[in-house]
């Protein structure tokens, strides 16, 4: 530590000077708050870790904080030790290297305040001019008007404009927009230029309660407890205990109470059934030939009802609830691309191939079909399947291959559901689905 | 047979380009008026010594008079005749088309096949039979060439996952006559014959559901695109004309999928071509559209400009300085 | 302070309304101490005011939407005046919600601004949560109202998942699916709670009015009690600051709550229902007459959350596909992205305080904020935890960035997975050394000054660079007490052992004020 004096050398000071040190570097640093250097610079130990420093916290007048723990570990209060000047450069030829010890090489910082008062800027001109203020106050009744003209036009546009026009509402937000805006801005302006800018000080108050204050109020509420009789009826404590646990078990049953129709099976089966045509969404019955070679279309069950006379009439089953889980992709691939899987031989015809359109990952509707390398691409998680090889996911987050449905033509050429259902689950996985 | 210069093809070649021996065989050269206007101006040019100017001065000397005039007239009659019989034999021995067709269609289809040769078939192979580097083009039909052509994405710039629409290099003819070539290799789809009433006259909301239906999932609920596996994507359909969408739809090309007419029936076809041109020609009623690609857009500015700009009004209010 | 005011004897109308609420209710005090009450004006400090400001819009917006809409699954014929849906089939809700953006004056607007507002309300708790966690304002006393923030964050997606979700377009339709799969993917009790919640099968028999409740009575009942609570603890627990001349962590300094920080915040109020007007009108959000009814066969690509969720979406794009399947039973492959991953994520958010406190072994109470760089620890981790975020949320996009920027979808997909192990770790690492590097600097520059520039020889032969100390921080306004008026008679306290600069004796004068007011209390009366 030096203690060279001259021009614009200064040492800092240790702590526990006193609130104020007088010195202006080490106030410096007391305001800043830090640390002061670790006692080894190699130490990077205690700078590094917040656990090591906040376990010896230092307020900002740079004094231990209340309840730290000088000796907790973490750097000490800076002794004032510091490099010195960083040496740029030697010249190559040195007399005698009676190198000056370390010092400090500052210069008088500019206006450097003392004693913790007001940095003397230049007055804001609205306090001092008059004109200043009126320029003021005219500004802040500009934008005030601004927010009369914006609400003016806000009422206009609402009654008098065409609300099918394309001009309806960006006129109406942008005339809301003026009529709050203008306000807003009018108001930080007064609150910026007009309002005086001090600042007021308010003092803080510990929370925790003074010991007489805790120890009586625990008194009271252990007298209270002890009142209740709890601690004296162990018969009591323990039922009312049950009854409460029990009793508090009853919220789940409205939230058990939400549906009437339970899981069980109901997941495992759609709505296909054994001889279903396919159909479309128009209603219209679909035949071989219909779709092109490289074609895809969107299918549902048409569920063949038998009449008094014996004659059978498809129904198509198109509502919502169906279409969550029948519907069915069907694409007519190029003949000998199809590798059907072992047992699924007979599920397809003349390359049209059936498959639930219902994600396995998460229950989008698989739509996007690659022509050319068969691959059914699902836009909500990307995951991708390849239809030649019965749908199996071959990308993503999807884990299991799209069900097929067991596809066949009658006599006439419609396509119908040789099998009936799917034979798995058909969407996202759950639990119960082996 | 004879082959055309490659050079301007869009002007229908000179007829003395390509008969080019047999009227010159059959008339007399001294005879025939034209090429004699011709020696005799570069007679004239040439000077007294060159032996054309030698003939003419013999002509002159020797045709006056009577046996001028009765020359004159039957080198004019050769002349025609050699026209004539030129015009017969090229009829009777040019390539043929179809035999429905007429001599425009004929035409086109020439036309298209030297189009072809010079700019498809290095890839399609010279009769259009393909190659390893480009599909066979028998059968695919006029739609799809129209399609492809049209949109400039064939010829294709340089092999990559997909062809992309580019402004097109060939002219409305040559797109016509490359699609009637194509088309006589092997039939195939015809080119749509799109008219602006049947747009107009179409049901919206039919062809919005048929849209919804069988095209949002690969081009997206507002025809803006969206990318497919592997560097593919399906396009956005902004510049699609309504012909175009029809064609594709019919074609299938690249990786979309084939929408024949079984499935979806011209009436439909162009309803959803109508549609899309409503989604390209729509206004957005709420203002600025960001793109109408949705959530991703939106959130973006919300973030960017709604709370950013309202950080920046926060650091308005808190400045020290006077502002 | 100036000396005590003289009571007016013949009151305007004002006065007199003033003296009425007093003879009823006794409110001088407590209207006093909370106009005096004291707010710091850092810029940071407002951003949570930007999610207030903005619930309140949708309070507002949102009554009048509930006007017109029809939370129903009834289905209808369409009928109004949108040409390219007109006879389509669909629910009450969606014609509903088309009849008010086409068919109802301000309908559209309104329905905007609502959207927008919805959007800038996560997105500014989110960085209100940032603000909060880099500056250690959720330490010691305040962790409760952490809990309480987290919980508002994880309310209002919800909220915002449930709004966008009542129109029943074919965009959120397809999301509320996602939602049942992920529901029906939970071990267990997966397939009751989604038929539970959806009544049935997806997509349930009449889910659209639960949803609504949900949307306008439950959730917000809950977000305006937590929001009152929030801002009650914040009230009563003073605002943190960071440190700074004149400031200790016994006082707060800026402006008192009347008239200077309640013109501030009214204006900024203002401003942003005018950001929230302005982008409702000039830019289109959520075009639903686009997307079409929801329709569970139907799909368009580009199909996203709204951005909030955008992370969970990306988590499930990312999740390779390891489903477990045995002894009969699936766990599928979708639940870890969603129902577990957000799991932890909120619930180590909502416990960091106390793993920080247990970590740090400090359990002081802090009024003062830290600096970034004072805790690179911390700061390290968040910025580990916002790249996490990052990632899932630029995946959740993936799909429109492989389009706009024609990248392969499946090369975004893999990049995301790499990204989501390699970029957190590398953000730690970064993060940490920029703050110890900072702390150096700022070391540096407390201990050295700043460099002039002015290069010296010194007699013995080195070059030395000449330094400038670093200017003090003083308050360039003039620091005042709390009240401007003093009660008669207050009494003087000794010095309490903080010292003896100017805010300290502001303080102190105060201080007796406080102290005769609750004069009877057991313990000398705190505030």
């Amino acid at each position: 530590m030096s203690d060279q004096t001259g021009p614009g050398t200064a040492g800092p000071a240790g702590p526990g000077e006193g609130d104020q040190p007088a010195d202006p570097a080490q106030r410096r640093m007391d305001y800043l708050g830090y640390q002061g250097e670790p006692a080894d610079k190699a130490d990077q130990d205690s700078m590094s870790s917040i656990f090591k420093r906040s376990k010896h916290p230092v307020d900002t007048g740079g004094h231990p904080a209340r309840g730290s723990n000088v000796s907790a570990g973490g750097p000490d209060i800076p002794a004032g030790t510091h490099d010195g000047p960083e040496v740029l450069g030697t010249p190559p030829h040195q007399t005698d290297s009676s190198r000056e010890p370390e010092h400090t090489v500052m210069r008088p910082a500019v206006g450097g305040g003392h004693g913790g008062g007001v940095t003397p800027r230049p007055p804001r001109a609205e306090d001092v001019d008059h004109r200043a203020e009126r320029r003021a106050e005219r500004l802040i009744a500009f934008w005030f008007l601004i927010s009369v003209v914006g609400t003016i036009g806000f009422i206009i546009t609402n009654f008098v404009g065409d609300k099918h026009k394309e001009y309806y509402t960006p006129c109406l937000g942008s005339a809301l927009g003026l009529a709050v805006g203008g306000l807003g801005i009018g108001m930080i302006l007064w609150a910026k230029r007009l309002m005086p800018h001090e600042q007021a000080v308010q003092e803080r108050h510990e929370f925790t309660s003074s010991r007489e204050d805790i120890a009586v109020t625990e008194a009271e509420i252990t007298a209270g407890f002890a009142d209740t009789g709890l601690a004296r009826h162990p018969l009591l404590r323990r039922t009312l205990l049950g009854a409460g646990t029990v009793l508090g078990g009853l919220v789940v049953v409205p939230l058990l109470n939400l549906t009437n129709s339970k899981p069980g099976k109901k997941l495992d089966h759609t709505s296909w059934v054994k001889g279903a045509r396919l159909v479309t969404e128009d209603g219209r019955l679909v035949k071989l030939g219909d779709v092109s070679i490289g074609g895809i279309e969107t299918v549902f069950p048409a569920i063949p009802v038998t009449a008094a006379d014996g004659s059978v009439t498809y129904k198509p089953k198109t509502d919502i609830q169906t279409k969550a889980d029948s519907t069915t992709l069907l694409i007519r691939l190029p003949p000998g691309v199809d590798r059907p899987r072992k047992g699924r031989e007979d599920w397809s015809v003349d390359g049209h191939v059936a498959y639930s359109k219902i994600c396995s990952h998460a229950g989008c509707p698989v739509s996007l079909y690659e022509q050319q390398t068969h691959h059914l691409l699902c836009p909500c998680h990307q995951s991708v399947f390849n239809v030649p090889d019965g749908c199996r996911a071959i990308f993503g987050p999807a884990s299991r291959s799209l069900p097929q449905l067991a596809i066949a033509a009658d006599a006439d050429g419609y396509l119908y559901a040789r099998n009936g259902d799917y034979d798995e689950p058909v969407g996202a996985a759950f639990w119960e689905r082996s | 047979m004879t082959e055309s210069s490659g050079t301007s093809p869009d002007t229908p070649p000179e007829p003395t380009s390509t008969a080019v021996t047999e009227p010159v065989a059959a008339a007399d050269a001294s005879a025939a008026p034209e090429p004699a206007a011709a020696a005799a101006s570069t007679a004239v040019a040439a000077g007294d010594r060159s032996p054309t100017r030698r003939l003419a001065r013999r002509r002159s000397a020797r045709g006056q008079g009577q046996s001028a005039r009765r020359r004159r007239r039957s080198s004019a009659l050769v002349l025609m005749f050699g026209l004539l019989a030129t015009g017969v034999l090229w009829t009777v021995l040019a390539p043929g088309g179809n035999a429905a067709q007429t001599a425009d269609a004929n035409e086109a289809v020439r036309q298209g096949r030297a189009l072809y040769l010079q700019g498809c078939s290095s890839c399609h192979g010279l009769g259009g039979g393909g190659s390893t580097t480009g599909p066979s083009l028998v059968g695919v039909g006029a739609a799809a060439v129209d399609f492809q052509v049209s949109t400039g994405r064939m010829p294709l710039a340089a092999p990559a996952a997909q062809a992309d629409r580019k402004p097109p290099i060939y002219s409305r003819t040559q797109i016509d006559q490359l699609s009637a070539y194509v088309s006589s290799l092997g039939g195939g789809p015809e080119v749509p014959k799109v008219t602006d009433e049947a747009l107009n006259d179409a049901d919206l909301s039919h062809g919005g559901e048929l849209y919804r239906a069988n095209c949002a999932q690969c081009h997206q609920a507002v025809a803006q695109g969206a990318p497919l596996t592997y560097g593919k994507f399906a396009p956005s359909l902004n510049e699609s004309t309504p012909t175009q969408i029809i064609e594709a739809m019919r074609t299938g090309p690249e990786s979309m999928p084939v929408f024949g007419d079984r499935q979806i029936n011209e009436e439909d076809a162009i309803a959803v071509a109508a549609y899309v041109r409503h989604l390209n020609e729509t206004r957005s009623p709420g203002g600025f559209s960001l793109g109408k690609y949705g959530p991703v857009p939106e959130g973006l500015l919300g973030l960017l400009v709604g709370v950013g700009g309202l950080l920046a009004v926060c650091l308005w209010i808190g400045a020290r300085q006077k502002v | 302070m100036t000396t005590a005011p003289e009571y007016v004897k013949r009151p305007g109308p004002v006065r007199k309304a003033n003296r009425a609420m007093d003879d009823r209710f006794g409110t001088q005090a407590g209207l006093r101490r909370n106009l005096n009450k004291v707010f710091p004006d850092h810029w940071s400090f407002m951003i949570g005011e930007i999610a207030l400001y903005s619930f309140v819009i949708l309070l507002v917006t949102g009554i009048y939407l509930t006007l017109f809409f029809d939370p129903s699954n009834t289905e209808v014929i369409y009928n109004g005046s949108y040409v390219p849906l007109k006879g389509v089939e669909m629910s009450r809700a969606y014609a509903s919600t088309l009849d008010i953006s086409f068919d109802t004056r301000a309908g559209l607007v309104f329905r905007q601004i609502h959207h927008w507002a919805a959007l800038v309300f996560v997105g500014s708790i989110i960085v209100h949560l940032a603000r909060v966690f880099f500056t250690g304002a959720y330490r010691k006393p305040r962790e409760v109202n952490w809990l309480i923030g987290v919980g508002l964050l994880i309310l209002a997606i919800t909220e915002g998942f449930a709004g966008y979700s009542l129109p029943d377009d074919l965009l959120s339709g397809t999301g509320l699916r996602i939602a049942a799969s992920i529901a029906q993917s939970i071990p267990i009790i997966g397939t009751w709670a989604s038929f539970l919640v959806f009544n049935g099968e997806f997509p349930g028999a009449n889910f659209l009015p639960r949803l609504y409740v949900i949307h306008i009575l439950l959730v917000p009942g809950i977000l305006l009690a937590l929001i009152g609570a929030h801002l009650g603890i914040l009230w009563h627990q003073k605002h943190t600051d960071f440190p700074g001349p004149g400031k200790t962590e016994h006082n707060v300094v800026g402006h008192r709550v009347f008239p200077v920080f309640a013109v501030k915040s009214g204006g900024f109020f203002m401003m942003t229902f005018a950001m929230l007007a302005l982008l409702g009108g000039l830019a289109q959000i959520n075009p639903i007459w686009m997307f079409g009814p929801y329709d569970p066969s139907k799909v368009s690509s580009a199909s996203q959350p709204d951005w909030y969720i955008g992370f969970l979406d990306g988590s499930t794009r990312l999740m390779p596909p390891w489903e477990f399947r045995g002894l009969g039973h699936t766990v599928p492959a979708v639940f870890w992205p969603t129902a577990v991953l957000p799991g932890i994520l909120f619930t180590l958010l909502a416990l960091w305080p106390f793993l920080e406190a247990r970590f740090t072994g400090d359990t002081k109470s802090y009024n003062l904020l830290q600096r970034p760089r004072e805790a690179p620890t911390r700061t390290a981790l968040g910025a580990m935890a916002i790249s996490f975020y990052l990632v899932l949320w630029i995946s959740g996009g993936n799909d429109v960035i492989a389009k706009t920027f024609s990248i392969s979808l499946n090369a975004m997909t893999w990049a995301g997975r790499i990204g989501l192990i390699i970029v957190p770790p590398i953000a730690y690492v970064v993060t940490k050394k920029l703050c110890l590097n900072l702390q150096e600097k700022d070391h540096e520059v407390a201990h050295h000054g700043i460099e002039t520039g002015i290069i010296r020889q010194l007699p013995t032969g080195e070059f030395v660079e000449d330094h400038r100390p670093k200017a003090e921080p003083t308050p360039d306004h003039p620091l005042v007490p709390t009240d401007r008026y003093a009660l008669p008679s207050a009494n003087g306290h000794g010095d309490d052992g903080h010292g003896k600069g100017l805010a300290r004796r502001a303080g102190k004068a105060v201080s007796g004020f406080f102290v005769e007011e609750k004069e009877g209390g057991p313990g000398g009366g705190r505030h």
